[in-house]
């Protein structure tokens, strides 16, 4: 949860994003749950920094849950944003166009 | 929780007592315009809708026009109709006497506009008269109706304000009142969420089914809804998915079982936590809830807005510290020494808490203060 520093938020255990909670600039070390981060790039407040490397197509999880595919190559320490995250719902829509018309009159 | 307010007929409490001007179509919006300029204490309430509409847009603006005339806050009504719309000011009349104080005009049975306006200005005084001798008594929590939004939305709203709010909306609900959730695009990506939380399996295919309405009605159109969500705002702050923006937004429902999924306008069979089928668009998904019989909207907000209700108290909740010092005048309860200091959520969900009861019983919010009776009548639409 909140650091000591206050400085970013890991909301779940197996987010591989955190929150800055103040801006962050390169060079800055973030510590997550013993983990050192080098940031690599500026982060405003409250956006997202990576604390794992995310290959390309692989999942973006906050929340506990996906939020986003990296459509790029993300390092540790990376601005996680639009940039190099691809919405996942296209991905999803089967799920929503999957029922028959017929269960969807009413 | 306790509050005073006024009962009502039909065994429901309003927080507010309005004296509401209903125009039933476009076309009375005049005459609704000139009664607001001459009584600022009646709610005037204007629209662009009740002319010539498809059936189902036609059916959304009746229920509309009922909902907003029974909710709690309204104290009496006044139906301003021309007289050649679908849903007549006679008829709502019709439907509803006996409910309320209730009155209608139309403008072609009365002979134009000074005709209709001196009745208008003989029922405002004769029922705001009325309504000012009406008393607030005491009630407790079974009686609230509650609605949740978020509009403005930035990393601040699905991490500190609406899981504070959440808190509340358990509250309500673990206390036998009603709490609602709408806005149903902010909620693709966290249905899975959702569906664990209903109360039978038809509930989680009604949930399915309303998501894949919209996400169709867009594919028909060539257009994916995650193009135009989130917001250029939303994005500049922090969110870079619609899937995190609903994982954010739901929160604000906390964890209660969903009994149910209720059309626009639709007032909730009993107590408990509801989803909404409705607009995400703020002032039509406040107007859904006002017309659902909401009495006061909690409304979070990271970027800030200023947007209020011509029915229910509107309830600012913001976490960002750079914008709830900016935008002070338009937030009530300012959140961001969570983010500052790192209060806790519980902290802040405790004046929340107190702040509804303090409306409840008739303290003003900001945006009642300020003015804003912001409005839109909903209707069919994807967003």
């Amino acid at each position: 949860m909140v650091s000591s520093i206050l400085r970013v938020l890991h909301i779940e255990e197996g987010d591989n994003v955190v929150n800055a909670l103040s801006p962050l600039e390169p060079g800055q070390i973030v510590e997550v749950e013993g983990l050192r981060v080098i940031v690599r790039s500026h982060i405003p407040i409250g956006h997202k920094m990576s604390i794992k490397n995310i290959p390309k197509g692989n999942p973006v999880v906050k929340y506990g849950e996906i939020i986003g595919y990296a459509s790029i190559d993300i390092q540790i320490g990376d601005h996680v944003h639009i940039e190099n995250v691809e919405d996942p719902i296209s991905k999803w829509k089967d799920q929503y166009l999957l029922l028959s018309v017929g269960e969807t009159d009413g | 929780m306790r509050f005073e307010g006024y009962p009502r007929n039909d065994g429901e409490v309003g927080v507010r007592n309005h004296v509401l001007f209903l125009s039933t179509v476009v076309c009375s919006n005049g005459i609704v315009h000139q009664i607001g300029c001459e009584f600022p204490d009646v709610v005037a309430l204007e629209h662009t809708k009740g002319c010539i509409e498809l059936a189902d847009d036609r059916e959304i603006t009746r229920k509309m026009l009922i909902g907003l005339a029974i909710n709690p806050n309204v104290g009496a009504v006044i139906f301003v109709g021309l007289g050649c719309e679908a849903t007549t000011a006679e008829y709502l009349f019709r439907e509803l006497e006996g409910k309320k104080p209730i009155a209608h005009i139309t403008i072609q049975k009365e002979g134009g506009t000074s005709k209709s306006l001196a009745k208008c200005r003989r029922l405002a005084r004769e029922f705001l008269e009325k309504t000012r001798r009406q008393k607030r008594e005491p009630f407790t929590v079974d009686k609230l109706v509650i609605a949740t939004k978020c509009g403005g939305t930035d990393w601040t709203s699905g991490i500190i304000s609406n899981p504070s709010v959440g808190f509340i909306s358990d509250r309500i609900v673990q206390g036998g009142g009603t709490s609602l959730l709408g806005e149903t695009v902010g909620w693709f990506g966290a249905e899975r969420l959702l569906m664990k939380r209903a109360r039978t399996d038809q509930i989680r295919l009604d949930i399915l089914k309303i998501l894949h309405n919209r996400y169709a009605e867009a594919e028909r159109r060539g257009r994916r809804i995650e193009d135009a969500n989130p917001s250029p705002g939303n994005r500049a702050g922090g969110i870079s998915t619609l899937v995190e923006k609903a994982l954010g937004n739901i929160r604000k429902g906390g964890t209660s079982v969903i009994e149910g999924v209720l059309g626009i306008a639709e007032h909730p069979p009993h107590s408990g936590f509801w989803l909404m089928d409705n607009p995400g668009i703020d002032p039509a998904s406040v107007a859904g809830m006002a017309a659902a019989g909401a009495q006061i909207i909690l409304f979070t907000t990271g970027r800030g807005t200023p947007t209020g209700s011509p029915i229910c108290p509107v309830i600012k909740i913001c976490a960002s510290p750079e914008v709830a010092k900016v935008m002070a005048e338009n937030i009530d309860i300012d959140l961001s020494d969570i983010v500052i200091q790192g209060t806790s959520l519980v902290n802040g969900a405790n004046r929340i808490e107190m702040f509804i009861e303090q409306v409840a019983s008739g303290r003003l919010t900001q945006s009642e203060l300020l003015g804003h009776r912001e409005f839109v009548m909903p209707e069919i639409r994807t967003l």
